[in-house]
């Protein structure tokens, strides 16, 4: 048990290491869009916003502008390595601040979406191969398809008209109710109420694809000899199908949900613009209208750093779960 | 030819994908003969509801939105179609070079694919357009040039196993060019894959444009479908047709080019028939 703590834990260090080139490669994108931007880079690092000449003054030294552009870039990165994202005229906060405020809200409909389309994309994959070719087959096949195409936006709008303005059964807007705001299960409920409709949406397509990989997964695992072996022992298909089976075929599920997570989080952005859910996505649509480039850019690194972050824990997660992958 | 639309027609998803496309594509062609009016011309009807006039209705600047979505077809295949060529036209020839060439040429070309794979392509679209301007040929190039690692993976795989083919060893044994092996023979061979992932692109192309549009980072001179949501967003509560139309189409253009994906898989790859193309 000690020796496999100690080789997760090396495994860990090292995946960190490999994501530092990552990050740095990142970094220095968002240094080149700067230089390459049309105008010159005191706008792109202030955003379209008047302020004073001492302000820019302090931007020139700040990031090094009269400097070669090596010295430029090696200023940049240490900036952004100090947690320095620069500052946001539209909220009057430096940048990291505004973003790290805007994580929880994002964070939560994302969980929302996760958990609900994993465990019914299992269940309707489950159900699609136990029939395959039948009615519910081709029906939950049909089903994914349509999920697949869907622009995420466009079915918010449509369930909003439809689920929140035509029959008000959930509210529009936001993800508390302002006018009475409420304290304790109140506040609880009344957040679980705003989350139904954006997790719902959000997360239809995931439930889409779980469907569809869950399903050919489980096809696979089920002609597999291992199976084959379980049947013969003499064991019952209920134990088969759920003990020996679903265990495998949920397997890559984890790599899919880590591999997707880049795509939740933009469905998320599109998802908030629609419901005004106070997140990461609806900060991206404001700094678009006001033309706070430092947010955009900042939000650019962060969410980078978000994404091989969770790639690395669903590696790791990966190779806890199934002991055929040997690390050390 | 004929051999493979024997196949392709068993799929009925798939034949009905192709006729979604081909309706959308005499859509986009007659656009201008079909339209009752123009598709950008502020008319004094504002959210006039659907009737007989103004078949889908008209938007908060009194503009027909049944020109608009006729019109929205052109932007939305051009988008698809030439972001889709641009991704896998780069992507083909950083899969070539990197399988054919090898060791240190492959490792460094895998390795920035690997990088472009990992960072989040929507966000480096939509900050790359709202640094340069978010004109259709901006949308349409950025798309291109940060959608190919995924077709150059695919292609790589693709050559480096028919590279070890007798076939390559022997034209390379007559002296054939190192282009001319590319080119002629290996190309050909991996062609299957790269259409079926050529046209998968073209969907994702056409929900990325909307996607940006819808955050306001569309072409404001063009009747895209994205930017006519944008434009309903904000007013959801006095009028459902103009966010109901456009998005209709995008869902139905999207998922015609998905099933017919889906379907040049079965009917071009029988091997790889029911797998997911992830």
């Amino acid at each position: 048990m000690d020796r496999e703590v100690t080789s997760i834990f090396g495994y860990v260090v090292r995946r960190l290491l490999q994501a530092i080139p990552l990050i740095l490669g990142i970094i220095v994108i968002n240094f080149g869009l700067i230089h390459l931007a049309p105008g010159d880079p005191i706008t792109t690092l202030v955003g379209e916003f008047q302020v004073s000449p001492e302000y820019i003054a302090n931007i020139k030294k700040e990031y090094g502008l009269d400097q070669p552009l090596p010295t430029q870039l090696l200023f940049y990165v240490l900036n952004i390595l100090k947690g320095d994202f620069g500052y946001s005229f539209s909220f009057k906060e430096p940048v990291l601040d505004v973003i790290l405020e805007r994580v929880p809200a994002t964070f939560l409909l994302m969980m929302g979406a996760i958990v609900y389309s994993t465990l019914c994309g299992v269940v309707f994959g489950v159900i699609s191969s136990r029939k395959q070719y039948s009615h519910t087959d081709h029906f939950l096949t049909l089903l994914s398809l349509v999920g697949y195409s869907l622009p995420v936006f466009w079915l918010g709008q449509i369930l909003l008209i439809v689920l929140s303005l035509k029959f008000p059964l959930f509210p529009a807007q936001g993800m508390q109710n302002l006018r009475e705001p409420l304290m304790g299960m109140g506040y609880w409920t009344d957040l679980l109420h705003h989350l139904v409709l954006p997790s719902f949406v959000l997360g239809l397509s995931y439930l889409a694809i779980n469907t569809r990989f869950t399903r050919a997964s489980m096809i696979e695992v089920m002609s597999a000899d291992y199976i084959r072996t379980a049947r013969a022992k003499g064991l019952s298909e209920r134990i088969v199908m759920y003990k020996h089976a679903l265990r495998n075929a949920l397997l890559p599920l984890v790599t899919l949900t880590g591999l997707n997570f880049g795509f939740l989080l933009a469905g998320a952005v599109l998802t908030e613009t629609v419901f005004a859910w106070p997140g990461l996505g609806r900060l991206m649509y404001d700094s678009i209208y006001t033309r706070d480039y430092p947010v955009l850019m900042g939000m650019f690194i962060f969410i980078s750093v978000g994404v091989i972050l969770a790639n690395i824990v669903t590696d790791l997660l990966y190779s806890v779960l199934d002991p055929r992958i040997r690390i050390g | 030819m004929r051999e493979f639309w024997k196949k392709y027609r068993r799929n009925r998803g798939a034949v009905c994908g192709l006729y979604i496309v081909l309706f959308f594509l005499a859509m986009a062609l007659l656009a201008p003969w079909l339209a009752p009016f123009q598709p950008l011309s502020i008319g004094k009807d504002a959210f006039h509801p659907p009737d007989a006039t103004y078949l889908m209705g008209t938007d908060d600047l009194g503009r027909d939105l049944l020109s608009g979505v006729l019109w929205g077809a052109r932007v939305s295949i051009m988008v698809g179609l030439l972001a889709a060529f641009t991704s896998t036209l780069i992507g083909v020839i950083v899969g070539s070079v990197s399988a054919y060439y090898g060791r240190m040429v492959d490792d460094l070309l895998m390795r920035v694919t690997e990088f472009f794979l990992v960072i989040p392509r929507f966000f480096l679209v939509l900050i790359i357009v709202a640094l340069f301007g978010s004109s259709i040929w901006n949308i349409i190039f950025v798309i291109g040039i940060l959608s190919w690692p995924a077709t150059a993976r695919l292609v790589r795989g693709e050559f480096l196993s028919l590279r070890e083919k007798e076939f390559v060893e022997g034209v390379r044994a007559i002296g054939a060019s190192d282009l001319r092996i590319i080119l002629r023979h290996l190309l050909p061979n991996a062609g299957p894959p790269i259409i079926v992932s050529g046209s998968l692109q073209i969907a994702r192309a056409i929900l990325m444009e909307a996607g940006l549009s819808f955050l306001g980072l569309g072409d404001p001179n063009q009747a895209s479908w994205g930017v006519m949501l944008y434009n309903a967003q904000r007013f959801l509560r006095h009028a459902w047709w103009p966010a109901t139309f456009p998005g209709l189409a995008i869902f139905f253009i999207v998922m015609g080019f998905n099933l017919t994906g889906d379907g040049l898989n079965d009917a071009l790859n029988p091997k790889q028939k029911g797998k997911e193309l992830q």
